[in-house]
């Protein structure tokens, strides 16, 4: 009864949002920004009370290369999203290549703790459903902040419920309280170095982290190369006008 | 005439264009700060020459303060400009202050428009991961510069419209020069 709520509320949401915005591409869209804000606010004081000294305590407690053999391991599972995303966006090759990294992961790498693909030069794709999405035409979504799940659109929602979901999945029973917390904490930890510059670098981090993600998606789907001309325009643009 | 051509060609080749050679010039630079063992005033002074140099500052100022600058007098332009030079290179001498065999690799420089270019390279660490930094060229100067995707300025333009819009400009002022007083005592023995 409850996962048909939560799936029904998560379809409404979908649909909902499903209608693009106003204004160009890729950019910032957040027509409930005081809820939001408040989403981001609850969230930092969970994450300054507990997710960040989980991931530093974490850090310091676990070997570099048992922390890398952890972050492998959940890494390997979530590459399956990736090339499912490579075939649905219409680029087998990057398809095949992270179908490639599952199964060379998955037995040479141990059950995927050792990332030998990427020595045998099979280099992760990085492909999600929201990046499908894009490239069919969804290239404007609001913006939502989910608490402890962070920064999303809504047209990205699929991507972030399959990504929490997918080791679960993948290891039914075995996904106890113990290792959800550890899958929690190494996903923490891969982010500290970037929160971290945030909170230096930022005067409003809600806007900050906004922005960046926005940004960071707009990389993604591009595969890290956007059209330049368009960086130029949009910067220069009231530049050029005076 | 063939040997002044391919004299020509070779000098071209070895010195690059332009804006790769600025770059290239600004990278060494923090290379030599994050090597250094010299205090932070010290290899502050060397990047701010270095900043100097390579970077549109007021180009950057005016495009992160977005509609507020027209109603800046220029003085208040020129303080503005002061301020963002004093946060980009603090923010520099305190992020490049360890040398940890990390090295710089130019990709490719490319003339989109006239007087616009793109120079792509890349900051390689030590464990072999790549951190992709463009930095975007206008009129022969450096005023955007996009990490793994993320403009900086953009960033810049977007926090600072979000602080003039809640504390004015005296706020974001105020906060600027927090947050240089923050980079400054981080690095503090």
């Amino acid at each position: 009864m409850r996962r048909s709520v939560v799936f029904s509320a998560v379809f409404l949401a979908f649909a909902f949002g499903c209608a693009l915005g106003p204004g160009p591409d890729y950019a910032v869209y957040d027509p409930v920004e005081s809820v939001n804000r408040r989403s981001y606010e609850i969230s930092e004081v969970l994450d300054r009370g507990v997710l960040r000294p989980l991931a530093v305590g974490y850090r310091k407690v676990m070997p570099t290369f048992a922390e890398a053999a952890v972050e492998n391991f959940f890494s390997n599972l979530r590459s399956t999203e990736s090339a499912l995303s490579g075939f649905l966006q219409g680029a087998p090759e990057r398809g095949f290549r992270d179908a490639g990294r599952f199964i060379v992961n998955s037995t040479l790498g141990v059950g995927g703790l050792l990332d030998i693909a990427t020595v045998m030069g099979l280099e992760p794709q990085e492909e999600d459903l929201g990046q499908v999405l894009a490239s069919w035409g969804y290239t404007r979504s609001r913006y939502l902040y989910v608490p402890i799940l962070g920064p999303t659109t809504v047209r990205d929602l699929p991507h972030l419920i399959v990504r929490a979901g997918l080791p679960r999945l993948a290891m039914h029973e075995n996904y106890n309280g113990w290792v959800g917390a550890i899958d929690l904490a190494s996903a923490r930890a891969e982010v500290l170095l970037a929160t971290d510059v945030r909170d230096e670098a930022s005067l409003d981090p809600y806007t900050f982290t906004r922005e960046a993600f926005y940004q960071r998606r707009r990389d993604a789907v591009f595969n890290g190369e956007p059209p330049v001309e368009a960086g130029f325009d949009l910067l220069l643009e009231e530049f050029d006008e005076e | 005439m063939f040997r002044i051509l391919l004299t020509v060609l070779a000098f071209e080749l070895a010195v690059g264009s332009e804006p790769e050679q600025v770059v290239a010039e600004f990278h060494h630079e923090l290379l030599s700060s994050m090597k250094s063992s010299a205090p932070f005033v010290e290899r502050y002074a060397v990047l701010d020459h270095a900043v100097g140099k390579a970077f549109d500052v007021l180009t950057i100022t005016r495009i992160s303060l977005g509609k507020s600058w027209r109603a800046q007098s220029a003085e208040e332009r020129l303080g503005f400009r002061a301020l963002l030079q004093e946060l980009i290179v603090a923010t520099y001498t305190s992020r490049f202050s360890n040398f940890n065999e990390q090295r710089f690799e130019t990709v490719e420089a490319t003339e989109v428009r006239e007087g616009r270019w793109v120079v792509k390279t890349h900051l390689v660490k030590n464990d072999g991961s790549v951190v992709r930094l463009d930095y975007y060229f206008r009129d022969g100067l450096i005023f955007n510069v996009v990490a793994d995707g993320v403009s900086d300025l953009s960033l810049r333009r977007s926090d600072y419209a979000s602080i003039i819009g809640s504390e004015g400009l005296d706020g974001l002022r105020r906060s600027i020069g927090d947050s240089i007083e923050e980079y400054r005592s981080s690095d503090a023995p």
